[in-house]
C-alpha cells in the first residue's frame, strides 16, 4: 500500500533525472503492447482534468452551500437546534394590609391534544374524561377534529396535569396517551374568594385585568414578558457551552391595600344578611379610618366570585361604592349644618320654629313624620332630621355658600381612589340652580353622590375638619417583596376644628333615644352618625328609597367610620331601622378587631328643644 | 544523552590528557542506532499526551453533558417541589381565609362576642371601660344545647372554658396583634372580655 502511490509520483516529480538512465524507460515502453496508449502524460492529464472537474463540482457546491444559500441553511440548522421559550412575567400580587394575598399568580398547566397524533379517540377520551371532570363525549369530538392543536383543559393544577400524563391506553398499556400534551402556564387565583372581590376585580386567562384594581393597575401588575433562546440536543436538553440568550422577564409589581380582611369579611357578611332581610336591590358598606383616609373595608352586595366570574352578570363586576350615584338624602344635612356653623349663621343651640309644612319657591315641603309646630334647636333639627328646619338654615346660608361647602367636602369630584368608575356624582353647577334647588339640595335630594363621597364628608368632620383623600393603596410590592409606601394622601381643611367638634356633638344626639338612630349605639362607646332616607330617582321620577347610615366612633376621638347604604329596601326603609343595625354590627366588630378602647367619657347633654 | 554514553568508558580508560581529535571516528559509528532508539519513547510520550488529552477532553465533555442532564433533572424536580409548595401554601391560605376560620369557629360552638371591655392600668387604678357581657349564643341548632353551662353554678373550670370559646372568631384572631394603649398616651388598655375577670355589665 504505501509503496504504490510513490511509484507514479516519482516519475512525474523527478522527470529530468530519470530521462538519463535508459534502462528504466525500456520497461515502460514495453507495456503499451497490452493495448493501452503509451502516453503517461496524457493519462495524467486526463486524471488531472477528471480530478479538477470533480473538485470544481465540489467547490462549486461548496460555494453554493456556503456562499449563496449559506445563510438560509445556517438558519435552518440553527432553527433545529435553537429553542425559544417565553419567560412569562409573573403578575404582581394584591395583598391586604397585613400582607395576606387577595389575588396571586400560581403555576398551572394547560392540557392540549394534537388530534392528528391521537391513536384511539374514543379510548383516550374515556380515560381523560374522569380525570378532567368533563364528559367523555365532548372530549372525543375534540380529539376527532381535523387540526393539530386543541386545548382540552386550561390552567389546571400541576398535580392534575401529572395525573393526565400518567394515563395509559387500556388496549396497549402504553403511556402517556398519544397526542396529549401539557404546557406550562400561570393562573390568577383569589385565595379569599369573594372577599373584597369588588375592589380586587379579576383578570382573565391571558393575564389581562378586566375589573377592579386588576383592571386599573393592569400595566403595573402585568410586568413585561421575556424570552430565552438556547441550543438543544436531540433529547431537548440544552447543549453545554451552546448559545444561550436570555432576555429576562420584568416581573409585575404588586399592590398592598389598606383593606383589613377580617373587617371586610364582617362587612360583607352583615351587609349580605341585611340586603336579604330587607329585600334590598343592593348595598354598600364602607369602613374607613378618618384620620388617614385609609379604607379598611369596601363591601358591596351582591358581589361575585373572582375565581369564577363567568357565573355572574357583567353588572356585578363594578364597585358600586365608587360608581353608583344616588341621592344621599338626610346624610347631606350635615354639610348644611357645618356650613351654617362655620359661617357663623347659627350655633348648635340656635332656636328654630318648625311648621308642619313649609312653602318654599312655590313647593310645599314636609318632614318624614307628620308633626305640629315644633321648637327645635339646630342640634334638634339634625337629630330629628327635619327637612323643614334644614331648609330654614339653608335659606339663611344662600346657594353660593352651600355650593362652596358641597365642593369643599368633595362633592362633584372623583374621590381619587384608583378604582375603575370612580364617579364624580351629579352636582349641578351653581349657574344652573333654580330657586327649588337650594332647599332640596340642603337635605340631600336633587344631588347625586357616591357612597365614598358621603363617607369622606363624615370622615372630614370626624378628623377635626381636615379632609384626607380616601385611599385604598398602601403601597406597591416589588418583585422581592419589599413594599414601597404610597405617597401620603392629600389633605386640606374644610371647616375649623371647633366647628367640627360642634357637629360631632350634634351627630351624637342622632344616636340618642330622641334621635333617629338609637339602634346604631354600641354599649360602652360614644357613637355619632346620621341617618339618610332618600327617594330613589328612577327614570325621571322617584320610586323606592335609599336608606343609609353613616357614623363614627368613639365620637370624641374618632378612630373608625362606617357607612351603610341600602338601595331600594322593600321591608322597611328608614335609615335608622334598616341601615343602622348593619352599622352596629360592623362597627362593633371593627372596634373589637382593632382593639379600640372606649374613651370612657360621658356624652354632652344635647339640647334638642327650646 | 544516549550518544555520549558509549564514550565514557573510552574517556575513562585513556585518562585525561588526550584532546578532541582522537574522539572523531567513534562519533561517526554511533549515529544510527541510538538516535532512532531515542525517538520511540518520545513519540510514545507525545502519543500518550495526545491520548490522555483526548480522553480527558472526552471525559470533560461527557461530564458536562452529564451535568446538563442532571441539571435538567434537578430543575424538573425543583419545579415539581415548587408546585407542591405552591399547592400547600394555597391550601393553607384558603384555610386561613376569614370565611373558613369563621365556619370552623362556628363548628366548634363559638359565637361572636357582643361587646368588649378594657382595663385601664395607668392612673386609673384598674378602671374598666366598655361593657363586658356574655356572648349570646345564636338560635342556630348546634350551639343551642350548650349555652347554659356558662351561667349555671357549675364547676368553675367548665364555666371558664365555655365563655372563652364564645369570644368569637374575630377577637380570637386579633388578640395576637393587640396593641395595648393604642388609644391614648397615658392609658393602657387591655382586652378583658372573659366573664371571669370582669364585673357584670354596667
Amino acid at each position: 500500500m504505501p509503496a504504490a502511490p510513490p511509484a507514479p509520483r516519482r516519475p512525474a516529480q523527478r522527470r529530468p533525472p530519470e530521462r538519463h538512465p535508459h534502462e528504466r524507460r525500456q520497461p515502460e515502453r514495453r507495456r503499451p503492447p497490452g493495448g493501452r496508449r503509451p502516453n503517461p502524460q496524457g493519462r495524467l492529464q486526463f486524471i488531472l482534468i477528471g480530478c479538477l472537474i470533480v473538485l470544481s463540482l465540489i467547490g462549486g457546491r461548496l460555494v453554493q452551500l456556503q456562499g449563496l444559500d449559506g445563510t438560509a441553511y445556517a438558519k435552518m440548522a440553527e432553527k433545529q437546534r435553537l429553542h425559544t421559550v417565553a419567560l412569562t412575567a409573573p403578575r404582581g400580587p394584591i395583598l391586604d394590609r397585613d400582607g395576606q394575598p387577595l389575588a396571586e399568580t400560581v403555576d398551572a398547566r394547560d392540557i392540549y391534544a394534537d388530534p392528528s397524533k391521537v391513536v384511539d379517540a374514543a379510548a383516550e377520551a374515556a380515560a381523560l374524561g374522569p380525570v378532567l371532570g368533563v364528559p367523555a363525549a365532548g372530549l372525543q369530538s375534540q380529539l376527532e377534529q381535523h387540526t393539530t392543536f386543541v386545548y382540552l383543559a386550561r390552567a389546571v393544577t400541576p398535580a392534575l396535569a401529572t395525573k393526565v400524563m400518567d394515563l395509559k391506553l387500556p388496549s396497549s398499556g402504553q403511556g402517556p396517551l398519544p397526542g396529549i400534551g401539557v404546557l406550562p402556564t400561570t393562573k390568577r387565583i383569589y385565595p379569599a374568594g369573594t372577599l373584597a372581590s369588588n375592589v380586587v376585580g379579576f383578570a382573565n386567562a391571558d393575564g389581562t385585568g378586566l375589573a377592579g384594581l386588576e383592571y386599573s393597575f393592569q400595566q403595573q401588575l402585568a410586568g413585561r414578558n421575556g424570552k430565552r433562546t438556547f441550543e438543544t440536543g436531540l433529547s431537548g436538553s440544552p447543549i453545554p457551552d451552546g448559545q444561550d440568550v436570555v432576555q429576562p422577564a420584568v416581573p409585575g409589581s404588586g399592590l398592598q391595600l389598606t383593606i383589613h380582611r377580617d373587617i371586610q369579611w364582617e362587612a360583607q357578611q352583615a351587609l349580605t344578611r341585611q340586603v336579604k332581610a330587607v329585600h334590598a336591590d343592593s348595598g354598600t358598606v364602607i369602613v374607613m379610618n378618618p384620620t388617614n383616609g385609609q379604607l379598611l373595608a369596601l363591601a358591596v352586595a351582591p358581589g361575585f366570585d373572582p375565581n369564577d366570574p363567568g357565573k355572574s352578570p357583567m353588572s356585578a363586576f363594578g364597585d358600586p361604592a365608587v360608581s353608583e350615584v344616588y341621592e344621599p338624602g338626610s346624610v347631606n344635612k350635615v354639610i348644611t349644618m357645618s356650613a351654617a356653623l362655620q359661617e357663623g349663621i347659627a350655633t348648635p343651640t340656635s332656636p328654630y320654629v318648625i311648621p308642619p309644612v313649609l312653602h318654599y319657591a312655590g313647593f310645599p315641603f314636609h318632614d318624614a313624620e307628620v308633626h305640629g309646630t315644633e321648637h327645635l334647636t339646630l342640634t334638634g333639627i339634625l337629630a330629628k332630621s327635619s327637612n323643614i328646619g334644614t331648609i330654614e338654615v339653608a335659606r339663611k346660608l344662600g346657594a353660593a355658600r352651600l355650593y362652596h361647602y358641597l365642593r369643599a367636602f368633595g362633592f362633584g369630584a372623583p374621590t381619587g381612589v384608583k378604582l375603575p368608575g370612580d364617579g364624580t356624582g351629579i352636582l349641578p353647577s351653581l349657574g344652573t340652580w333654580t330657586p327649588s334647588t337650594l332647599p332640596t339640595v340642603s337635605f340631600g335630594q336633587g344631588v347625586g353622590v357616591t357612597a365614598l363621597q358621603v363617607a369622606s364628608v363624615y370622615a372630614t368632620i370626624a378628623n377635626g375638619g381636615v379632609r384626607v383623600q380616601p385611599n385604598l393603596i398602601a403601597g406597591t410590592v416589588g418583585p422581592n417583596g419589599t413594599v414601597t409606601p404610597a405617597p401620603k394622601p392629600e389633605r386640606h381643611r374644610v371647616i375649623s376644628a371647633r366647628v367640627a367638634g360642634q357637629v360631632r356633638d350634634m351627630l351624637e344626639a342622632v344616636t340618642s333615644n330622641e334621635g333617629t338612630a338609637p339602634l346604631a349605639r354600641i354599649p360602652g362607646y360614644r357613637i355619632a352618625g346620621k341617618t339618610g332616607t332618600a327617594q330613589r330617582p328612577v327614570n325621571g321620577g322617584y320610586s323606592g328609597y335609599t336608606s343609609s347610615f353613616v357614623g363614627f366612633g368613639p365620637a370624641d376621638a374618632p378612630k373608625l367610620l362606617v357607612e351603610v347604604v341600602l338601595q331600594n329596601p322593600r321591608n322597611g326603609h328608614f335609615g335608622g331601622l334598616v341601615a343602622a343595625p348593619v352599622f352596629h354590627d360592623v362597627m362593633s366588630f371593627a372596634l373589637q378587631t382593632l382593639k379600640i378602647p372606649p374613651t370612657g367619657t360621658k356624652p354632652p347633654r344635647a339640647k334638642l328643644h327650646w | 544523552m544516549s550518544a555520549t554514553a558509549p564514550l565514557r568508558p573510552d574517556r575513562a580508560s585513556r585518562a585525561t590528557p588526550r584532546p578532541a581529535h582522537r574522539s572523531r571516528p567513534p562519533l561517526r559509528l554511533v549515529i544510527g542506532g541510538p538516535l532512532t532508539a531515542g525517538r520511540t519513547p518520545f513519540a510514545l510520550l507525545v502519543g500518550a499526551i495526545l491520548g490522555v488529552g483526548l480522553v480527558a477532553l472526552l471525559l470533560l465533555h461527557t461530564l458536562a453533558a452529564q451535568d446538563a442532564f442532571q441539571l435538567q433533572e434537578l430543575q424538573h424536580r425543583s419545579a415539581q417541589l415548587d408546585d407542591a409548595e405552591q399547592q400547600l401554601a394555597l391550601a393553607q391560605q384558603q384555610r386561613e381565609a376569614p370565611d373558613a376560620l369563621a365556619a370552623r369557629a362556628r363548628a366548634l360552638g363559638m359565637v361572636p362576642t357582643g361587646s368588649l371591655a378594657f382595663v385601664r392600668l395607668h392612673g386609673h387604678h384598674g378602671r374598666i371601660v366598655g361593657v363586658a357581657k356574655a356572648a349570646v349564643p345564636p338560635p342556630a341548632p348546634p350551639a343551642a344545647s350548650k349555652p347554659v353551662t356558662a351561667t349555671t353554678p357549675g364547676s368553675a373550670g367548665s364555666a371558664t372554658t365555655t365563655t372563652t370559646a364564645r369570644t368569637g372568631a374575630g377577637s380570637t384572631r386579633s388578640a395576637a396583634t393587640a396593641k395595648p394603649g393604642s388609644g391614648s398616651g397615658q392609658q393602657k388598655a387591655a382586652p378583658a372580655t372573659r366573664r371571669g375577670t370582669t364585673p357584670p355589665a354596667r
